[in-house]
């Protein structure tokens, strides 16, 4: 079994998904996080998906029609492997510390 | 309807509006257009009818990315379509028109180019991340 890991801008993402449960739209992870640029983050979406680590879904279509946005939120999967994330850093803190 | 036409078809002469063609067949639009109270409204109608209005000063365009979707469509796989496509076009529309309903021709134009600048890179490095990991996969079958 290959053990999922997240990339420093996935984390990013993930921790952001975490805050905000109903879900954000890729420019607004852009705007609320420094490290996310514009020109990367919809490829890092997609890569999360096929990952299983995110999900879209399309918002409902408003008055004026048009292509609906796509709100992104964090799978099952995705909190599962943040929490890993989060025990794996926290073991590996806790080893330098007693190393040191 | 044809005085609130006529009205919307006004507005964008003092660029305050943005009139486009919506997906589907092509013909049906969308106007979303500030009305003298500064309330944002929306219209819609059949883009011929629309175009040959008399005082019309507008020529009707296609949406900003709507080629852009299309071409993605018979290019890459429908999750990346959705996920990478179809969320940065719709962010993309979303901030121009944001602009365009402030009245902020400049900064439409602008989000306009950023957009589609981003969505390049974005599609960029997704193929050639694509072509890696073929890449990566076909050396471990070798392997």
């Amino acid at each position: 079994m290959r053990i999922p890991r997240l990339s420093a801008k996935e984390a990013v993402i993930v921790k952001l998904l975490i805050d905000h449960s109903d879900g954000l739209y890729g420019l607004e992870m852009v705007r609320q996080a420094p490290e996310l640029k514009r020109g990367t983050v919809y490829t890092t979406l997609t890569r999360m998906a096929e990952k299983d680590l995110v999900r879209s879904r399309q918002e409902p279509r408003g008055e004026e029609g048009g292509l609906p946005r796509r709100v992104f939120q964090l799978t099952g999967h995705g909190a599962r492997v943040w929490r890993a994330h989060m025990a794996a850093e926290q073991a590996l803190r806790g080893e330098e510390a007693w190393a040191t | 309807m044809g005085d609130l036409t006529l009205r919307a078809l006004d507005s964008q002469r003092d660029r305050r509006a943005g009139v486009y063609v919506e997906n589907g067949s092509g013909t049906f639009v969308t106007i979303v257009y500030i009305d003298d109270e500064g309330r944002r409204r929306t219209l819609g109608g059949f883009a011929r009818e629309l175009a040959e209005q008399p005082t019309s000063p507008n020529k009707i365009t296609r949406a900003p990315g709507n080629w852009i979707l299309h071409a993605a469509d018979l290019l890459f796989s429908p999750s990346t379509v959705e996920n990478l496509f179809e969320a940065a076009i719709a962010d993309l529309r979303q901030e121009h028109f944001d602009a365009l309903y402030q009245g902020r021709l400049w900064k439409a134009r602008i989000s306009l180019l950023r957009g589609y600048g981003a969505l390049v890179v974005n599609a960029l490095i997704h193929g050639l991340s694509g072509i890696l990991r073929l890449v990566r996969e076909a050396k471990e079958v070798v392997d």
